[in-house]
C-alpha cells in the first residue's frame, strides 16, 4: 500500500480544494479565451456568407473582442513590475546569503536568486510568473529594511523560513501552484492600470470575482499560512519564529508612525535623518507593549491572526534544524548603516538623495523653530513700524499699543465683534512671539534640544520662567514687555558660553558644565513635539469643532441650545 | 414633488418650496424672524440686553436669583456666555466689582470663552490653520476658567456643561467624555442641555444609528423632558440613514412630545420652545406636516433654536421653508 493511499479521507480533501482554486484562478482567463475565439470565430463564418452583414456584426464584435483580447494579454502575460528596493549581493553579504541559503535547505525549497532589501516593514519572495502562476521563473527575495534593523537573525530566519516554506509544497503537489497563482492573481488585480480604459475594463470585470476566489479559498490561504508557519519553525525553533511573529507586528506598526510622523520631521527644511534607523530603534524601544492601531485590513490579505499563529508556532515547540547564531540581524550585513539607509532612501521620494543630513536633536530643532515661526506677525511688525521684524520690533510694537495690528490675519473672516477680532491677534501675536523669542534665544545658545521618544525632542531652555507667561504678560491688553526685554538680555549676554546652562538672566554667575544653579534642572518653555501622535494619548488627533458632521450645518456656534 | 424635499436644502439658490404666503396662517413674514438666542426667555434677554449695554448688575441679579433652577441657569449662561464673547468690557466691570470668585462670574467668563473659541474658528469647512489653531487655544483656556468655575460651585451643573462642550471640541475619549458627563449627571440628572451636547458628541463619534439612538432612549425612558434626543438622533442620522423617522421609536418620542405640548403646566418652562422646533422639524419631515402648523405659529419669530440654528446663516431660510411645507401639507 502506498503511503498516499493510507491517508484518510479528510487528509485528501485539501488536494481537491487546491485543484479547485486553481480552476477558479484559471476560470476567468479560460471563459474570456471562449467567448472571445467565439466570437471571432462567428464573425468570420459570418464573412463567408454576407460581407455587408458581417461587417455590421464586426463593429460590435472587433471592440469586445480588443477588450478581452488585452485584458487576456495583462492576465495571462503581463511582465511583473520591477521590484522595490537594494540589490543584497551575494559577494558583499556572504553571511546573510548563508542563512537564506540554510534556511531554503531546511524548509526544502530552492534559494531566491537575487535579495532585495527594501523600505517596507515585510519580506516577501516573489517569482516572475507567467500564464497565472503555472509557469515560474526567477525567484526574487525582498527583506525590509526595519526588519533587519530590529529583529535577531533566528527571527529574521524565521521570517525568511515562512516566506520561502510556501514554496515548499508541504501540503500538496498543488499546493506551492496554487500559492503561486494566488498572489499573481491579486498582484494582477492591483497592477492593472486604471487610466488605460481597458485595463480598467478588466479590473471592473474582476474585481469582484477576485474577491470571490480569494475569499473563497480563505480556508486553503490559511492552513497554507500554517504550514509556512511550521515549516519555518521546524527550520529555526519554535522560539524564534514565536518571537518574531510577536516582533513582526510592532515593528510594522512602529514603522508606519515612524515614517508618517519622525523621518519627515524637517523634510521642508530639506533635512533627513543622519541615522533614521536609530530614531526607529529608540521609537520602538519608547512605545514598549502599547498597542498601536492597526491600519485597515486588506481584503486580499488572508493570515489568520497573528495571536494564532504565534500560539500555534509555540505548540509545536519545535526545537530546529539550523543552528543560527544568535546576534543582531544587521550583522549578517557588512556595513549595515549605509545599506539600511539606502533601502530607506529607495522607498522615498527621488527628492530624498539630494537631501542633507543632521542628527535627531538638529532636526527637532529645525523644525520646532519652523513651526513656531509665524511669518505673518514680523511681516505685520515690518509694515507697522518700518524696521526690520525683530524681537525688540515686535515689543516696541506692542508697546505702542499695536497688538491688533501685529495680529492681523487677511485670511479671518470679516466683520468679528471686537473682543473676537482683539483675541484673534493676541492668539497670533502670541505664537509669533513665541517664535521670535525661541529662534533668539537658540540662537544665543541659550536653548538645549533633546530627543524625547516617542516624540522627536524636546526644546528646554535655560529660562527660569516659563517663556509662556512673560509672553502672556506682553500681549496683555496692558502690555508689559519688560521681563522679556530683560530675558533677551540675560541671554545675549551669555552667548559665546553655550555651555552655561543657569538662571544667567537673575545675574548670577552661572556655571559651566553642569545643572542650574542650586541642581534646578533646566525648565522646558516648549515640550515641543512635531506632528505626531500620542500612541495611548486621550485625544484625537483632529478634534472635531462644529456641533455637527455635515458640512452643511456646521457653523459657528458651539451650541445649538434649547430655550425657550 | 416629494413635498418633504426642499431643493433649496439640497443646493442652496433654488428657490424655495412650496410658495406658500405663511402670514395667510398667522405666522409672521420671514423678514421678521429672528435668530437671537436670549430672546426666547423674557429674564434672559432683559439681562442680554443690559450686558450689552454695559450693565453687568441684571445678569448678575439673575444668575444669583435662579442658583439651583439649573435649566434657567443654562440658558442665562448659555445666552450671557455669546455676549460676553462678543464684547468682554462688561464682563471686565464685574470682576472690577465683585472680584475673580464668584461663582456666577466665573460660570459666564468660562462659558464665554467656550463662545470664543467657536467665533474664532468660524465655519469649519472655511476654517484656516490659523482659525483651527486660535480654536484649541481657547479651547484650553476655556477648559481651565471651566474647572475653576466648577470648584467655585461644587454644586452647579452648568460648568460641567461646559466642560461637555469642550470636551467634544477637544475629541476627548470616550472614556473621558463619560466621566465628564458623569459629573453633570450627579448634579442634575436630567440636564436638558447637557444631554444635548453628549448626544452630539456619540452622534460624531457613532458609526450608526443604533448606539445614538439608545442612548436618547435611556435618557428618554428617565424622564419625558429628554423626549427630544430621540428627535435630535433622528435629525442627526437623517443623511445616513434612510427612514429613520419612521422608526417607531422616533414617532413614539413625537407623540410624547406633542402630548406635554397639548398639557397646559408643560407647554410653558423655559424648553417648551426647543420642543416645538424640533417636533416642529420632525413632523415636517415625517409627513405631518400638516400638524406643524400650530406649533410654527407659537414659534412666531423666534427662528434661533436648533435645529434651525445649525444651519448658521442660513437658519431663517431653513426655518421658513419648513413653515412652507408645513403650511402646504395642510390640505385645503
Amino acid at each position: 500500500m502506498t503511503p498516499a493511499a493510507r491517508r484518510p479521507e479528510a487528509k485528501r480533501l485539501p488536494g481537491l480544494r487546491t485543484a479547485s482554486h486553481l480552476v477558479l484562478t484559471g476560470a476567468v482567463p479560460a471563459a474570456m479565451l471562449a467567448v472571445m475565439t467565439g466570437l471571432i470565430w462567428f464573425n468570420a463564418y459570418a464573412f463567408t456568407v454576407s460581407t455587408l452583414s458581417a461587417l455590421k456584426i464586426a463593429i460590435g464584435v472587433v471592440p469586445t473582442a480588443a477588450v478581452l483580447g488585452s485584458g487576456l494579454w495583462v492576465l495571462v502575460f503581463k511582465g511583473d513590475k520591477p521590484l522595490p528596493g537594494v540589490p543584497v549581493h551575494e559577494h558583499e553579504h556572504p553571511d546573510l546569503w548563508a542563512l537564506v541559503r540554510g534556511v531554503a535547505a531546511a524548509v526544502g525549497t530552492a534559494p531566491p536568486d537575487r535579495i532585495l532589501l527594501t523600505a517596507d516593514a515585510n519580506a516577501a519572495v516573489m517569482e516572475d510568473t507567467r500564464l497565472l502562476g503555472l509557469v515560474a521563473a526567477r525567484r526574487h527575495m525582498t527583506i525590509g529594511a526595519p526588519l533587519v534593523a530590529e529583529m535577531t537573525a533566528p527571527q529574521l530566519a524565521a521570517v525568511i523560513g515562512h516566506e520561502l516554506g510556501h514554496y515548499a509544497a508541504r501540503d500538496t503537489r498543488f499546493s506551492a501552484a496554487a500559492y503561486r497563482s494566488r498572489r499573481a492573481f491579486v498582484h494582477t488585480l492591483t497592477v492593472l492600470n486604471r487610466d488605460d480604459y481597458l485595463q480598467r475594463a478588466m479590473h471592473f470585470l474582476l474585481r469582484h470575482y477576485g474577491l470571490l476566489v480569494v475569499r473563497g479559498s480563505a480556508n486553503l490561504s490559511r492552513r497554507q499560512e500554517r504550514l509556512a508557519d511550521e515549516a519555518a519553525a521546524t527550520a529555526v525553533g519554535s522560539a524564534a519564529t514565536a518571537a518574531a511573529f510577536a516582533a513582526l507586528t510592532s515593528i510594522a506598526a512602529t514603522w508606519d508612525l515612524f515614517r508618517r510622523d519622525h523621518l519627515r520631521i524637517a523634510w521642508d527644511q530639506g533635512f533627513l535623518p543622519a541615522d533614521a534607523f536609530a530614531g526607529f530603534r529608540s521609537l520602538r524601544a519608547s512605545l514598549g507593549d502599547e498597542p498601536i492601531e492597526a491600519d485597515e485590513p486588506d481584503p486580499y490579505d488572508t493570515h489568520p491572526p497573528m495571536h494564532e499563529r504565534i500560539a500555534a508556532v509555540e505548540a509545536l515547540a519545535a526545537p530546529g534544524e539550523l543552528r543560527i547564531l544568535p546576534g543582531e540581524a544587521s550583522s549578517l550585513l557588512r556595513d549595515p548603516a549605509r545599506l539600511l539607509d539606502a533601502a530607506l532612501l529607495d522607498g522615498l521620494e527621488p527628492e530624498a538623495r539630494a537631501m542633507r543630513r543632521a542628527d535627531w536633536t538638529a532636526l527637532v530643532r529645525l523644525h520646532v523653530l519652523a513651526s513656531l515661526a509665524e511669518p505673518l506677525v514680523a511681516a505685520n511688525a515690518a509694515r507697522a513700524l518700518g524696521r526690520p521684524p525683530t524681537v525688540e520690533t515686535l515689543l516696541d510694537a506692542l508697546d505702542a499699543g499695536l497688538l491688533e495690528e501685529l495680529g492681523t490675519d487677511p485670511d479671518a473672516p470679516q466683520g468679528d465683534p471686537p473682543r473676537v477680532r482683539r483675541e484673534r491677534a493676541r492668539v497670533l501675536v502670541h505664537k509669533g512671539l513665541t517664535g521670535a523669542l525661541a529662534a533668539r534665544i537658540d540662537a544665543a545658545g541659550g536653548v538645549e534640544w533633546a530627543e524625547s521618544w516617542p516624540f522627536p525632542g524636546a526644546m528646554r531652555s535655560i529660562l527660569a520662567d516659563p517663556l509662556a507667561a512673560l509672553v502672556d504678560a506682553a500681549v496683555a491688553d496692558r502690555p508689559d514687555t519688560s521681563r522679556l526685554r530683560a530675558l533677551i538680555d540675560s541671554v545675549e549676554r551669555l552667548q559665546g558660553r553655550p555651555q552655561n546652562i543657569g538662571t544667567a538672566h537673575r545675574g548670577e554667575d552661572p556655571r559651566t558644565h553642569g545643572d542650574a544653579q542650586g541642581g534646578e534642572r533646566p525648565r522646558a518653555v516648549v515640550e515641543a513635539v512635531h506632528g505626531g501622535r500620542q500612541p495611548a494619548g486621550a485625544d484625537r488627533p483632529d478634534p472635531a469643532g462644529g456641533p455637527h458632521r455635515q458640512p452643511r450645518r456646521d457653523h459657528p456656534r458651539p451650541a445649538g441650545h434649547p430655550r425657550g | 414633488m416629494d413635498p418633504t424635499v426642499n431643493p433649496a436644502e439640497i443646493i442652496p439658490g433654488l428657490p424655495d418650496i412650496p410658495a406658500v404666503d405663511v402670514t395667510r396662517w398667522g405666522m409672521p413674514p420671514m423678514e421678521a424672524l429672528s435668530t437671537d438666542l436670549s430672546r426666547t426667555v423674557p429674564a434672559v434677554a432683559a439681562a442680554v440686553d443690559a450686558v450689552r449695554a454695559g450693565d453687568w448688575r441684571p445678569a448678575a441679579a439673575l444668575l444669583d436669583r435662579s442658583y439651583g433652577d439649573w435649566a434657567m441657569r443654562a440658558v442665562a449662561v448659555h445666552a450671557l456666555g455669546e455676549a460676553a464673547a462678543d464684547d468682554v468690557r462688561w464682563l471686565e466691570a464685574w470682576k472690577a466689582a465683585v472680584g475673580g470668585r464668584d461663582r456666577n462670574l466665573a460660570v459666564v467668563e468660562a462659558h464665554g470663552l467656550c463662545w470664543l473659541s467657536w467665533k474664532l474658528r468660524g465655519n469649519r469647512p472655511d476654517a484656516t490653520a490659523r482659525q483651527q489653531e486660535a480654536f484649541h487655544t481657547l479651547q484650553m483656556r476655556c477648559e481651565e476658567v471651566a474647572q475653576r468655575a466648577a470648584s467655585l460651585a461644587p454644586e452647579d451643573p452648568t460648568p460641567w456643561l461646559t466642560l461637555i462642550i469642550i470636551a467634544r471640541g477637544r475629541g476627548y475619549s470616550a472614556e473621558t467624555f463619560t466621566s465628564i458627563f458623569r459629573e453633570l449627571q450627579t448634579r442634575d440628572p436630567l440636564h436638558r442641555a447637557g444631554h444635548e451636547f453628549a448626544l452630539m458628541y456619540w452622534s460624531e463619534s457613532a458609526v450608526s444609528f443604533e448606539p445614538v439612538l439608545a442612548f436618547a432612549e435611556r435618557a428618554a425612558a428617565a424622564s419625558p423632558t429628554l423626549a427630544f434626543l430621540l428627535l435630535q438622533a433622528a435629525y442627526d442620522a437623517e443623511d445616513d440613514f434612510e427612514g429613520v423617522w419612521q422608526d417607531p421609536r422616533v414617532r413614539h418620542a413625537l407623540d410624547t412630545i406633542l402630548r406635554g405640548l397639548a398639557s397646559p403646566a408643560a407647554a410653558v418652562g423655559v424648553y417648551a420652545a426647543s420642543d416645538r422646533n424640533w417636533a416642529a422639524y420632525a413632523l415636517v419631515n415625517s409627513g405631518r406636516g400638516a400638524e406643524a402648523v400650530p406649533l410654527f405659529v407659537q414659534l412666531g419669530t423666534n427662528a434661533s433654536a436648533r435645529p434651525w440654528e445649525d444651519f448658521g446663516p442660513d437658519a431663517v431660510v431653513v426655518f421658513d421653508a419648513f413653515r412652507r411645507r408645513a403650511c402646504a401639507a395642510v390640505r385645503t
